[in-house]
């Protein structure tokens, strides 16, 4: 539980800091893009929506601190602006109808290359040197070395392309209504097998190495070698003893990753022009929409201190030695 | 160094490695302008082009080679700098401990933990488009990865004999800092040197494949950005996506080979064990296998 | 002596490294009987836990065994398979580790670990495996409720317990004790040492027990081998061993460690650091450090030799020397040391 606490207060700083990063970075940056900003607005808003805009920013009057005030308030609140491209939707409605996509594509993704990789470094790492460990770690470091979004463009150029087995694109058929229909369902699963696969492809590798080098130093311990002489079949060794313990430090080390996994999932989208915060985020690029690009990282940095989160509460739960302390 | 060119990774790393760092400094010279419009847009491969052209009719064997200059120089340049202020910081952390550490470490794992694309895309959509700002921005990214290794193993180093005795002798920390702690972490600074370099050219490929590049340059990044932007997948034409894409996998993948070839050198165990396996023709090694028994007079 | 329940011979193991084979242990012989417990002393690095470990074969890469045989109870160890192995392990011969804190996995609990290898080798149901587990709790003097504790929520003593009593889960004939009290305290170590002597009595295991202390020998050991660098330097009945050491090199051990009684005022030890491995001394390889070396001792390896009263020593002195002169020599020693 003191764990626990203790995480959790390391991300209400993390947040914190995000949040006051994306206030002062518009604030420092040279030349006046700000002013640029509301400018592309003038022909479009109404003054009193203008201003608005302005209180998101915390481009109020007064001092710089009041600002930071007003600009607190609004994100505790969730009120990020409204966006440029989407005129006249807010940031959040428009980043919240594309958050369940990429939730659903980079959380079960990444999932499953995590499963399969741990899964391929115990294997590897059991029978080092054997023909899974010669041949699974070298593939995926070079499958690893690619660009995700290069990745996507060659799987989505292949087998969507050229042998026309999976849709080119977009969360689900637009001629199928989204609702609670099995065809919908057949649909979105079909047309997140292939973003799904090069993600798998590109994080696995990582996934597996780290876990094969755990493994092989839980290897070097005592517990092992008793357990060996203790007559346990192989495969109580490998996965009670040995991957049991070798998880743990992995566990961590997945969270250290998430970012980095998120970040490559965002381009992936992109390629696959899948409506999630990765598309958003090449929309606001695109259109220079600044409050949308600002949401965007304050929603995604979030997200991932969130999925942080949970990552310590299951290595709490994983570890005896933090369930109880 | 001997050791080194015995090991198969580190010799077929460094080979693809210096490959394309001559390529960088020298291959512009031999092929066409790379911006220039040299042919009908959009062919494949042939014998005036041989990896075809885009689709502004440019020369793709061209692109990839003037692409190398930019990408592989803002690579190692953000790389160095990103291990220096890692160096800095992490040692300061490791060094002090107490508050100085508590507060760096968090102020480490708070960007760690950071997702890098979002703050990255922020930053450079705020800053004049160019490789300065890219540079910039993967440096501000990038640091903390490397902070956070050099400060754990400045912790450890704290607490050697030679540490201890040069403080007694009433050294100032910076000088130990400067001679008996960073020294002594040279391989784990030139892993995350490599390390860096990795991460940068990768980043800064996704970063002006998003467009946030000076688009009119010729780097690896924007070649994929033009090729996306010219329906490279809708035409058929692979050729213009293909080679800049294998480009950076091979120096990437080059550079993680260096980096596990020098760990392995670092790693007596390993090495033991690999002369283990060679000496008694095994296949793999597995606790669940006996001793071996190999009757042999000494 | 063939009914001896374990019977060592001419055992050699070595370690691959990159430099070649290194030899750790040299052609070390030595018998076990039912129910005795034999002890193995000698510095750090003289290749007592890699002897034991090549015993049961979980001696890890780079090790392997390069000569000898290994007999349990008829079986030639050397010559089994894996399947073959298995049913040895834990059944017949179980093992203490060396550190009772890495011996346990920490995030199971202790009452699955001593489980396992019940369910493993018996094919019974977990929960009747939970319940012996609750009985090998107490046989060690721990209460039964603890199954559900894990590895962090005990004292190193209570660990170590743990592990003696994982070792006795299939009641084995014989159990591999490498130090299995160095790192605990001395009231603790005293405790556990009172408890192995108890269970041996109760339960007749034999025992191999390694330990660098000498003086614990004495206490518990039936018989007891003395290696130095790899080779058997001494072997002899411990009470024998006790009253008139043969060799010089035990003669040193026994000064490095206070009696008994704990009158150590004047420990000696042994001068010098055991030798490297890769170069041994030529001859004898104690000779650089011994006392009483002479022109022989440096260019011919003395052979371990029986004696009279089941004695072993591998000494030029005892060689060459009448024997009867050298036992009188010995004794003059032992009485100008205490008067
Ligand atoms: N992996 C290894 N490679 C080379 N030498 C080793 C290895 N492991 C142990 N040794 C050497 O084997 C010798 C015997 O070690 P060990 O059996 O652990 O001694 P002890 O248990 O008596 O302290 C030591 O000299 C040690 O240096
Ligand atoms: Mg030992």
């Amino acid at each position: 539980m003191k764990y626990v606490l203790r995480r959790l207060l390391f991300y209400v700083i993390a947040a914190w800091a995000s949040v006051t990063l994306a206030f002062f970075i518009p604030r420092m940056m040279p030349g006046d893009p700000t002013s640029t900003m509301f400018a592309r607005f003038k022909g479009k808003l109404d003054p009193a929506a203008l201003d608005d805009l302005r209180a998101a920013f915390g481009f109020t009057d007064g001092t710089l601190l009041e600002q930071y005030g007003v600009y607190l308030g609004n994100v505790l609140r969730g009120e990020l602006g409204i966006s440029i491209e989407y005129y006249p939707a807010t940031v959040s409605s428009v980043i919240g109808n594309a958050l369940v996509w990429t939730l659903v594509l980079a959380g079960v993704a990444v999932v499953i290359s995590f499963t399969l990789g741990t899964l391929g470094g115990v294997l590897a790492a059991w029978r080092r040197g054997g023909w899974l460990d010669s041949t699974l770690p070298p593939l995926f470091v070079l499958l690893g070395a690619f660009p995700y979004f290069w990745l996507a463009m060659a799987l989505l150029f292949v087998l969507g392309f050229q042998l026309e087995l999976f849709p080119l694109g977009h969360a689900y058929d637009d001629r199928i209504a989204p609702e609670a229909s099995w065809a919908f369902f057949s649909s979105v699963v079909g047309h997140a097998v292939l973003p799904a696969a090069t993600i798998v492809l590109a994080t696995m590798g990582a996934w597996m190495l780290d876990m094969r080098n755990t493994m092989i130093a839980v290897m070097g311990e005592d517990y092992i070698k008793l357990a060996v002489a203790k007559g346990l079949s192989p495969r109580r060794v490998m996965l009670r003893y040995a991957a049991r313990n070798a998880l743990l430090p992995n566990v961590t080390s997945f969270g250290m990753a998430l970012g980095f996994v998120v970040s490559g999932s965002i381009l992936t989208e992109i390629v696959f022009s899948y409506p999630g915060q990765g598309y958003l985020l090449l929309q606001a690029v695109q259109s220079q929409d600044y409050p949308l690009m600002q949401g965007l990282f304050l929603t995604i940095t979030l997200a991932v201190l969130g999925a942080n989160l949970l990552v310590d509460v299951a290595y709490a739960w994983l570890d005896p030695r933090t369930r109880q302390g | 160094m001997d050791a080194l060119l015995s090991n198969r990774k580190a010799l077929f790393g460094g080979a693809i490695m210096v490959t394309f760092l001559l390529m960088a400094l020298v291959g512009p010279c031999f092929v066409q302008d790379p911006k220039g419009f040299v042919g009908l847009p959009l062919q494949p491969p042939s014998l005036d082009h041989w990896l075809g052209t885009t689709g502004q009719g440019q020369d793709v064997l061209a692109q990839t080679v003037a692409g190398a200059r930019s990408s592989l120089s803002i690579g190692l340049i953000v790389g160095f700098s990103v291990v220096a202020i890692g160096a800095l910081v992490g040692t300061t952390a490791g060094y002090f401990g107490g508050w100085v550490d508590d507060v760096l470490s968090t102020v480490i794992n708070v960007f760690l933990i950071m997702p890098g694309l979002p703050l990255m895309v922020v930053l450079a959509a705020y800053l004049p488009p160019g490789p300065g700002s890219i540079a910039l921005v993967l440096i501000l990214t990038g640091w903390s990865w490397s902070a956070r290794v050099v400060r754990s193993q400045a912790l450890s180093l704290r607490r050697k004999d030679f540490v201890a005795a040069a403080q007694v002798a009433g050294e100032r920390p910076l000088r130990i800092i400067a001679v008996e702690i960073l020294p002594n972490m040279t391989s784990l600074l030139v892993s995350a040197f490599i390390g860096a370099t990795n991460y940068a050219i990768a980043a800064q490929v996704g970063l002006e494949f998003l467009g946030l590049g000076e688009v009119s340059a010729v780097t690896w990044g924007t070649n994929l950005y033009w090729a996306t932007n010219d329906a490279a997948l809708l035409t058929g034409s692979w050729w213009t996506f293909v080679p800049t894409g294998l480009a950076v996998a091979l120096v990437s993948f080059s550079l993680v080979l260096i980096n596990t070839a020098l760990d392995e050198l670092g790693n007596p165990r390993l090495r033991s064990e690999r002369a283990f396996v060679q000496a008694l023709g095994l296949r793999a090694i597995s606790p669940d296998e006996p001793t071996p028994v190999v009757r042999r007079p000494s | 002596m063939s009914d001896a329940l374990l019977t060592v011979e001419d055992l050699c193991v070595d370690y691959v490294t990159e430099r070649g084979w290194l030899r750790v242990v040299d052609k070390v012989s030595f018998e076990v009987q039912p129910g005795e417990i034999m002890g193995l002393a000698g510095e750090s690095g003289s290749g007592k836990s890699t002897i034991i470990q090549a015993i049961l074969r979980v001696l890890k890469a780079p090790g392997v065994i390069t000569g000898g045989t290994v007999r349990f109870d008829g079986k030639d160890v050397l010559a089994l398979d894996k399947r073959g192995l298995r049913g040895l392990r834990w059944c017949d011969i179980s093992l203490v580790c060396q550190s009772a804190m890495n011996a346990l996995n920490p995030v199971i609990t202790i009452g699955e670990q001593l489980g396992d290898a019940i369910e493993a080798h018996e094919g019974v149901r977990r929960s009747q495996a939970l319940v012996r587990a609750r009985e090998l709790l107490e046989l060690v003097g721990i209460e039964g409720s603890r199954v559900h504790a894990y590895a962090h929520e005990l004292s190193g003593g209570m660990r170590q317990r743990v592990v003696i009593a994982m070792a006795l889960a299939l009641r084995p004939r014989l159990v591999l004790m490498d130090e299995p009290t160095t790192a605990l305290d001395v009231v603790v170590q005293k405790e556990i040492l009172q408890q192995i002597i108890r269970l041996r009595r109760e339960l007749g295991f034999a025992v191999i027990f390694i330990t660098h202390d000498l003086s614990l020998m004495f206490e518990l050991c039936t018989h007891v081998g003395v290696l130095y660098a790899g080779r058997l330097v001494e072997h002899a009945p411990s009470q024998a061993l006790f009253e008139r050491p043969m060799h010089p090199y035990t003669l040193g051990l026994m000064r490095s460690f206070p009696d008994l009684h704990g009158e150590g005022d004047d420990l000696v030890g042994v001068p010098g650091n055991p030798p490297d491995l890769w170069k041994p001394p030529k001859g004898c390889r104690f000779h650089p450090r011994c006392p009483q070396a002479f022109a022989d001792c440096s260019t011919r390896a003395p052979q371990l030799r029986a004696l009279v009263g089941h004695r072993h020593a591998a000494c030029h002195l005892v060689d060459q020397v009448d024997q009867l002169d050298q036992l009188d020599q010995l004794d003059q020693v032992d009485q100008e040391e205490s008067p």
